[in-house]
């Protein structure tokens, strides 16, 4: 990850971005701009060229949580549970402090 | 205005905490800029 891709990220639909991510971007897009009203049978259709339904099913998740997060925070005007600020290389990890509220005992955190 | 404020409900925060599993940047980023937060 570095500066050149979140600008890119940013406008992702005329960007040189390859077509797998750009696609999971539009289901970024609309599912938070446009409470994914623009989800129709042929745009799944176009997403299963580039996912598997587990990894469609995973996206749908993790756009989901990231959205809940973000309008936590902005009601609340808190920061996301990362540490690394805007831009980071690995995962966003858990801070030291919230490890311990996740209970799966072989989870690497 | 009262992220880890979640702490006010203990029993959600674990849940949400195991979730957050998630065995994706861009996506995260992606959300932020949509929201208009800054990561």
């Amino acid at each position: 990850m570095n500066e050149e891709m979140i600008e890119k990220m940013k406008d992702h639909q005329n960007s040189d971005l390859d077509d797998r991510t750009r696609i999971a971007l539009d289901l970024t897009e609309d599912f938070i701009m446009n409470h994914a009203n623009g989800v129709d049978d042929d745009y799944m259709d176009r997403l299963k060229v580039h996912y598997s339904d587990a990894e469609v099913v995973e996206l749908t998740i993790a756009i989901g949580i990231w959205d809940s997060v973000h309008k936590f925070n902005n009601v609340f005007d808190v920061h996301p549970p990362i540490e690394d600020g805007e831009f980071t290389v690995d995962p966003p990890d858990v801070p030291e402090a919230m490890r311990q509220h996740i209970l799966e005992p072989g989870n690497k955190y | 205005r009262i992220f880890g404020v979640y702490a006010h409900c203990p029993d959600l925060f674990q849940g949400f905490m195991y979730r957050y599993l998630l065995h994706k940047d861009l996506v995260r980023l992606k959300s932020a800029n949509l929201n208009g937060c800054l990561y």
